[in-house]
């Protein structure tokens, strides 16, 4: 059943609303869902920063080790993991990635075995929550939230940009054509829900519960 | 404004926070006259009706130290770098 705006956003008689996540659900506006958003906390997450004057050595490392050319850039490259479990990373600014694995139960330890002599590894995994973005009206919905030019053209798929919303640190990944994803402080997620919901709530707002770690 | 970062692209100003002219270089503490150099250093400033050079940080991206080249009459920005060479970037 579809809420109204003036359901899901109404505060009168419920204390500390704002601090709770939006439920899951298709909220405003009726039909098939302009923006579908899969909220997940099942990803494995590490940064990697290069250890002082150790840039062609982690580069070497990282390919040999990994198959990956660390991107010197806000972009996204593929990684090969521990027994071949795959991880992705992209820039977050010089000599720093973050890297992000569907697969890898212990990410941030894969890294630092073979990587760890060069770049500092440090496990990330319940910092970040994943809101998945689909769905027609995204490009829409993301006009409201970043100040970035999103045209395919010059942010095509694997592109990132760091930035904020709404004064949260937000990290945009576009996956790829038809997938955006939005990555946020786990600590902000029930916050960013709400933004998230009260921002596409006119194109019909979809929000699936990913699963979760049961973690924080 | 928007600012052309080196890293992150072109970025709106509310992204980064503001040091001011990048000119003024910390004075050597040891040496002899220290303590005038540094009243130099903390208070004295120019005022040009023009080109600036200036430091921002980029704290909602990349988390970098860049120059920003300003028009003080303006606000025309017309280039940015790294204020540190890349090999040196603050972590
Ligand atoms: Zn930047």
């Amino acid at each position: 059943m579809a809420e109204t705006a003036a359901n899901i956003m109404n505060v009168t008689d419920k204390p500390f609303v704002w601090t709770r996540p939006v439920a899951p659900g298709l909220h405003g506006t009726p039909g098939a869902p302009g923006v579908t958003a899969l909220w997940r906390e099942n990803l494995a997450f590490a940064t990697l920063t290069v250890r002082r004057g150790q840039e062609a050595a982690l580069a070497l490392a990282a390919a040999r080790e990994h198959a990956v050319s660390l991107p010197d850039g806000p972009f996204a490259a593929q990684g090969k993991g521990h027994q071949g479990k795959g991880f992705v990373c992209f820039g977050t600014g010089p000599g720093r990635w973050l890297a992000c694995s569907e697969e890898a139960t212990d990410l941030a330890g894969d890294l630092a075995a073979t990587l760890g002599s060069t770049a500092t590894v440090t496990a990330q995994d319940d910092a970040y929550v994943a809101f998945d973005l689909s769905g027609p009206c995204v490009p829409e919905l993301l006009a409201k939230l970043v100040a970035i030019d999103l045209d395919p053209t010059v942010f095509p798929a694997g592109s990132v940009a760091v930035t904020s919303t709404a004064h949260m640190g937000l990290m945009l990944w576009k996956l790829d054509a038809d997938r955006v994803r939005l990555l946020v402080g786990t600590s902000l997620a029930a916050s960013f829900s709400r933004t998230l919901a009260a921002s596409a709530l006119e194109y019909g707002f979809r929000l699936e519960a990913g699963r979760g770690t049961g973690r924080g | 404004m928007r600012i052309p970062c080196p890293y992150c692209g072109p970025r709106d100003s509310s992204e980064f926070s503001y040091l001011g002219d990048a000119a003024p270089t910390r004075p050597d503490p040891a040496a002899p006259g220290a303590e005038d150099a540094f009243f130099d250093y903390v208070y004295l400033r120019d005022n040009p009706a023009g080109p600036l050079e200036e430091l921002w940080f980029h704290a909602s991206g990349c988390r970098q130290w860049l120059k920003v080249l300003r028009d003080t009459r303006t606000h025309l920005i017309s280039g940015a770098v790294f204020a540190r060479p890349k090999a040196e970037v603050a972590r």
